[in-house]
């Protein structure tokens, strides 16, 4: 069996462990979303793993990783049992809009998306970063089956950013120890599998809450971001910090529209995921918690609310918890706080200022078409439900700058070198802002027919 | 697409691989520009330690490719190339 089939194999495993431990959370779900959770949740499991059979200095053996990350789901699932019956009603509304129309444009979606297939496995990972920071890593923890001090440590790896959470590189320890070999050709069917999963997320979430053509209208533009579904960021993090933060959206939306164990449960397990993907990942979740606490701002003393700030709050922390002892404090050096100081302030606000022109005249200039094209969208149909999303894309996108104005190199250099792919990234989430819309505008339509 | 700035680089990479240990330090001297000979050689070579040329004294192996080799009297030739056990 080719290297490629025993990835795709490990995948499928994975979505089977994921799905056998996200039962107790994501039953009453679209079958698209399950699939969705069961990427994401079993992608984190196997993660564990490797570091369980790291601490035990294990080999990474496909039928050992299979068979633990079995019992694990298992153990999972049983624990979570009680979670089952709150949110059974989630589907109990058929889906509206037109079915024909949904498959149409749904199976748009999966032929952009086989682009993305077909480009990132054609040839083995060979992004900048792949090589320097997520892939070296990997490589690394699987070579070694360990967790070696000096990825963290060693002077001559002062560029491969230390700091960045490691679910990328355990991920790809993870698929190749099912795998078998460490073969970087193959392992790239992980960044389409986790693109396949952020569509079937945003057609399936919106499909339940808004309706199917407005699900499918937003997977089909979610698969049409070429600059991130692009064969550069198969082996990064974007990809996958993308389902990441289309399951976080979805769950924080569930949990703001019907406070229910399972909902806390999908944004706790978003969280999770989330923050160990991405270090923007950790903010993301932050902006989700502060927007679920103004939705609640009516019950702030409740046990809910409590409980759903939790559901936000600790599995980041929790997680740099883990990183700390893991690894040992880093500091990264990318970033110069010290202009966060009143005395530099005048300063940072020029830098601000000088990023802010530069994205406007490079990066949005070039993007003004489709930019214009969103902000008609919004200005011409009705608030939906997802619309809260909005105000946290902004201010993500707000905070970006300003990290961008602390850049420790030239803050110019920094815009070009990354703001277009970070930015990226939300995309995806943006389509489930105009999709929801879609979804209300259509489902007008049909009510004054 | 990974080697497009210099194609006999990965031939070199996979022949200094195959020459030394998987726990070895081999100290990289590979041209500053484009960074990527670095990220390829830690990538390539993983799990093998990479140093700069500047730690030379905590390496085993010494591996020199394209401009730099002229740094490194001795050694086996490989390709454009050179690696020396020390």
């Amino acid at each position: 069996m080719g290297a490629a089939a025993r990835v795709l194999l490990g995948l499928g495993g994975t979505v089977l462990l994921g799905f056998a431990a996200s039962m107790g959370f994501s039953r009453a779900l679209r079958r698209g979303e399950r699939a969705a959770w069961a990427l994401a949740t079993g992608l984190f499991i196997q993660s564990i793993l490797v570091l369980l059979f790291a601490a035990a200095r294990a080999p990474l053996r496909p039928l050992l990783l299979l068979g633990a990350g079995g019992l694990l789901s298992l153990v999972v699932a049983v624990a979570s049992r009680s979670l089952r019956r709150s949110d059974a009603g989630l589907v109990e509304k058929p889906p509206g809009g037109s079915p024909v129309l949904a498959r149409i444009l749904f199976a748009a979606a999966l032929a952009a998306w086989a682009l993305f297939l077909v480009s990132a496995a054609a040839e083995p990972m060979w992004a900048t970063d792949y090589l320097a920071i997520w892939g070296l890593k990997g490589k690394t923890i699987f070579e070694t089956g360990g967790l070696p001090s000096r990825l963290f440590r060693d002077p001559a790896l002062f560029w491969a950013h230390r700091e960045y959470p490691l679910l990328v590189p355990l991920s790809l320890a993870a698929l190749a120890g099912i795998a078998g070999e460490w073969h970087d050709r193959a392992l790239a069917l992980l960044f389409p599998a986790a693109a396949l999963a952020t569509l079937l997320a945003i057609s399936g979430f919106l499909s339940r809450r808004g309706s199917r053509t407005g699900g499918a209208a937003a997977a089909l533009l979610a698969a049409l971001c070429f600059r991130l579904y692009h064969p550069v960021n198969a082996g990064t993090a974007e990809v996958i910090f993308a389902l990441g933060a289309v399951l976080a959206a979805c769950a924080f939306l569930d949990l703001a529209d019907r406070d229910s164990p399972e909902a806390r449960a999908r944004v706790a397990v978003a969280a999770l995921f989330c923050a160990s993907t991405k270090q923007e990942g950790t903010l993301w979740i932050a902006l989700l918690g502060v927007l679920y606490l103004i939705a609640r701002r009516r019950s702030l003393a409740s046990r809910e609310t409590a409980l759903g700030v939790a559901a936000f709050a600790i599995p980041p922390v929790a997680h740099a918890i883990l990183l700390l002892w893991l690894r040992g404090p880093q500091t990264s050096r990318d970033f110069d706080v010290r202009l966060f100081e009143p005395r530099h302030w005048a300063d940072l606000a020029n830098r601000f200022g000088a990023v802010v022109a530069r994205i406007a005249t490079t990066e949005a200039r070039e993007a003004a078409v489709p930019l214009v094209a969103i902000a008609l969208f919004l200005l011409l149909t009705r608030r939906a439900f997802a619309d809260p999303l909005l105000s946290a894309l902004l201010v993500q996108i707000f905070c970006y700058g300003l990290a961008f104005s602390v850049s420790s190199f030239d803050p110019m250099y920094a815009v070009e070198a990354a703001f277009r792919r970070i930015a990226l990234t939300l995309f995806p989430v943006l389509t489930l802002v105009l999709g929801a819309r879609l979804s209300s505008a259509r489902s007008n339509e049909q009510a004054l027919v | 697409m990974g080697f497009f700035f210099d194609r006999a680089y990965s031939d070199f990479l996979d022949e200094v691989a195959r020459r030394t240990p998987r726990d070895a330090t081999v100290a990289m001297l590979v041209p500053r520009r484009p960074d990527v000979y670095r990220f390829q050689a830690a990538y390539t070579l993983a799990p093998r330690r990479i140093v700069d040329g500047d730690a030379i004294a905590e390496a085993g192996w010494i591996a020199a490719w394209g401009s730099e080799r002229e740094r490194l009297p001795g050694g086996v030739p490989i390709g454009d190339g050179r690696l020396l056990a020390r």
